[in-house]
């Protein structure tokens, strides 16, 4: 026979378990709204039972149960969706930095419309037309001065922006780095707290959401392998390399390696738009070649060889591509002219002559880039259709990975959610228990005052 | 499946959120009336839309040529014309004085008048478009045609022509060199003149002069209609090139921009779309289990 006091503690661990389950429901509806907050959920369990010790068992039949226990207060998480949701994590931020990176690029380059490189490589072949039809006209050989100056002047400022887009793209992905840094080295402690929680036989269920929330956004950032370890902490590596090993962190210092995530995705558009401003280069030395060398052939209206049309720095045309000074400062020193009159000294020129800048202008038709089979124009339109195709494959990979994280990030939701209704359920149920726990405490008071003050006072 | 609540308030704001930037995106469309804003809207279209605006833009100029081809032409034409009527006087003139009635006195009359006549065809063949020489060749800086030393009438311009581009590989002169259009006739009625002087030989006339007026008369014809049919040509290229035109901003037109009825359309269904995910996003936490507990 157990004691007579056992159904007094046998309440009072109802009452505390009840107690402890009230407060877990509570904690879960205090962070209904919190992100990454995996419910949590009490597990009751039967205390060791008490076996009476007999000679003859037939006697007293069986175990006494003891009442019950917490055994334990675990998260409610599906551990395999973490994996899943957060490679679409980092496909997703590769895909967001990429849209966003090449759609600015897009921008940059303000095609189809009148303000476009296209338009201006048109102005520019229009203008040589001009001068050919009047090649004696003062004015009109400063019209194409001033109208290849602007042409320069555009191919600059693209070649610019392009530029400093992919410096831009360094900042950002350096601080993206930092970002990452930080996350390894805040994973790493909660590594060491979780261990030390889960040496002593508890649950760090709080700790591991923290950690949860700390590696999705570090799989938005970057694309790492998880490995989860029997004792709680979680090895970290990105591109082959442990950043998060125990509980230390190893610093990433560059973005080689990170294919995907924020930094992946930039890194990925840095590239791109570094390939279209290469081609622009590869467009603007072309064009400073041909027409310096088709205007070196002619004469200027004073009969005298032509020198070069644009100057610029060889090797970055496109940035420093500009109209000879010499130029800008006499017109008249432009070579329209294919002949000359006679060779002097002095030479007579042929002022009406504008063979030579019709031959210029003739150069847009001729097909001199990409080995022969494309005209300036078309080599730019290539360009052009290239970053918006590419911009366009990244705005649809975007929508197609949005759709798939959002089912992911549902499914997660679904089992580590709150839901009110379901909590106040159990907060129902528990204060129920209590309740019933504590009327049981106070009947076995009453049996007790029975014993002690009712038996033998007479 | 279960549903807590973050997911339902995540969900209705991320339908919220998609709907309406549906909704913007259209807007955008409608507001610029442009359905390519950026290339990745539709990168092959982009690549089409800036051929043909580099097409249309060729177009342009070459209608531009044309058109003023078509100018210079038309002023050396009438140019020309003037200069045959004066050939016509020239030659009344010498028709008047190779009769053996005329005096030596009203020959010489008569010479004056093709003094008279030599000074305007010099005007004519020295005729200045804007600020060039028409007749000139590419010399179009100095009168082509002026005195020597020795009172004669000498062409100092070339022989070059102007061509005009008006489609690819499709170039038109523009101009005629005035040794082309003028030939040997200020020669001609230099002689005229000296035929007509008192101590000429106006015996010349009949035998020499009437038939190199006839010559020259019949060259300026001959310019006069190559000029027109190139003038012709132009026309014709200039109705091309219109065609053209007309083809390329229907084609930009149909690449570049949005179809407003059917934008307008899409518009409104979205507008209902978006009202109703906002309508049921109101909705959606009206009751829980807690409105139903004491």
């Amino acid at each position: 026979m157990p004691s007579a006091f056992s159904g007094i503690e046998m309440g009072r661990r109802a009452l505390s378990a009840h107690q402890q389950a009230i407060d877990v429901t509570g904690h879960n509806i205090a962070n209904i709204n919190t992100p990454g907050y995996s419910r949590q959920e009490i597990v009751f369990a039967t205390t060791d039972p008490y076996t009476n010790p007999s000679v003859r068992m037939d006697l007293t039949k069986g175990q006494f149960g003891t009442g019950v226990m917490v055994q334990a207060i675990r998260r409610v998480r599906a551990g395999y969706l973490d994996g899943r949701a957060r490679d679409s994590m980092s496909r997703y931020g590769a895909q967001t930095q990429k849209s966003d990176w090449l759609s600015q690029a897009e921008n940059a380059f303000r095609e189809p419309g009148d303000s476009g490189l296209n338009a201006a490589l048109s102005r520019f072949a229009s203008a040589w037309q001009n001068v050919s039809k009047d090649a004696q006209n003062g004015g009109t050989r400063a019209v194409l001065i001033e109208q290849a100056q602007s042409f320069a002047n555009d191919i600059n400022s693209l070649a610019n922006r392009l530029d400093r887009m992919a410096q831009d793209a360094d900042s950002l992905i350096a601080g993206k780095l930092q970002e990452a840094n930080d996350l390894t080295g805040r994973i790493a402690s909660l590594n060491g707290e979780i261990k030390k929680v889960m040496a002593i036989g508890q649950e760090p269920n709080d700790l591991r959401d923290n950690r949860d929330r700390l590696l999705d956004r570090l799989a938005e950032l970057t694309d790492f392998v998880q490995t989860d370890r029997a004792d709680g902490m979680v090895t970290v590596s990105i591109g082959g390399t442990n950043v998060v090993l125990d509980d230390r962190n190893t610093v990433l210092i560059a973005s080689s390696g990170i294919a995907s995530g924020e930094i992946g995705g930039i890194g990925e558009a840095k590239a791109s738009i570094q390939a279209r401003r290469a081609e622009i280069g590869t467009l603007a030395a072309r064009i400073v070649q041909d027409v310096n060398t088709q205007h070196r052939a002619g004469f200027d209206l004073d009969g005298n060889a032509g020198g070069d049309f644009f100057t610029a720095v060889p090797g970055n045309e496109a940035a420093t591509m500009a109209v000879s000074a010499d130029l800008t400062a006499d017109p008249r020193k432009l070579a329209a002219a294919e002949t000359i009159a006679s060779a002097g000294p002095p030479p007579l020129p042929v002022p009406g002559d504008g063979d030579n800048a019709l031959k210029i202008a003739r150069l847009q038709e001729q097909k001199g880039m990409n080995g022969g089979t494309q005209t300036y124009g078309e080599y730019y339109t290539q360009t052009v259709s290239r970053l918006g195709a590419e911009s366009r494959t990244a705005l649809d990979g975007l929508d197609g990975e949005k759709a798939y994280l959002d089912a992911l990030s549902q499914q997660r939701e679904s089992v580590s959610g709150v839901s009110l209704d379901e909590e106040t359920l159990n907060l129902i149920r528990f204060q129920r228990g209590y309740e019933a726990a504590a009327r049981l405490v106070s009947t076995m008071d009453e049996m007790l005052d029975t014993i002690i003050n009712g038996l033998g006072t007479r | 499946m279960r549903i807590s609540n973050l997911m339902l308030s995540q969900k209705s704001a991320d339908r919220v959120s998609s709907q309406l930037s549906r909704l913007a995106d259209l807007q955008d469309q409608l507001g610029t009336g442009k359905r390519l804003r950026r290339p990745s809207d539709d990168p092959a279209a982009t690549a089409q839309a800036m051929e043909v605006r580099r097409a249309a833009a060729n177009m342009e100029q070459y209608n531009k040529n044309a058109e003023e081809a078509k100018n210079m032409l038309s002023f050396s034409d009438s140019t020309l014309g003037q200069a045959y009527s004066i050939l016509a006087q020239a030659k009344q003139t010498a028709l008047a004085g190779a009769t053996d009635t005329q005096s030596a006195e009203s020959r010489q009359a008569l010479a004056d008048q093709v003094s008279a006549q030599i000074d305007s065809l010099e005007r004519l063949a020295n005729t200045r478009m804007r600020d060039k020489y028409l007749f000139a060749g590419q010399q179009v800086s100095r009168q082509p045609f002026a005195e020597d030393g020795a009172g004669n009438i000498v062409y100092q311009g070339d022989t070059r022509l102007t061509m005009v581009e008006v489609g690819q590989n499709d170039a038109v002169a523009a101009n005629v060199p005035g040794s082309k259009a003028f030939g040997q006739v200020f020669e001609t009625l230099q002689k005229l003149r000296d035929n007509l002087t008192i101590g000429g030989n106006p015996a010349e006339i009949d035998t020499d002069r009437l038939k190199e007026l006839q010559a020259d008369m019949d060259r300026i014809v001959q310019v006069r209609a190559r000029l027109g049919e190139r003038a012709a040509y132009l026309e014709r290229t200039q109705d091309k090139i219109m065609r053209f035109q007309e083809e390329f901003s229907s084609w930009t037109d149909n690449l570049e921009n949005v179809e407003i009825a059917k934008a307008v359309v899409d518009l409104k269904a979205q507008e209902n779309a978006y009202q109703a995910v906002v309508a049921g996003t109101a909705r959606l936490f009206q009751p829980s289990l807690l409105d139903f507990l004491r």
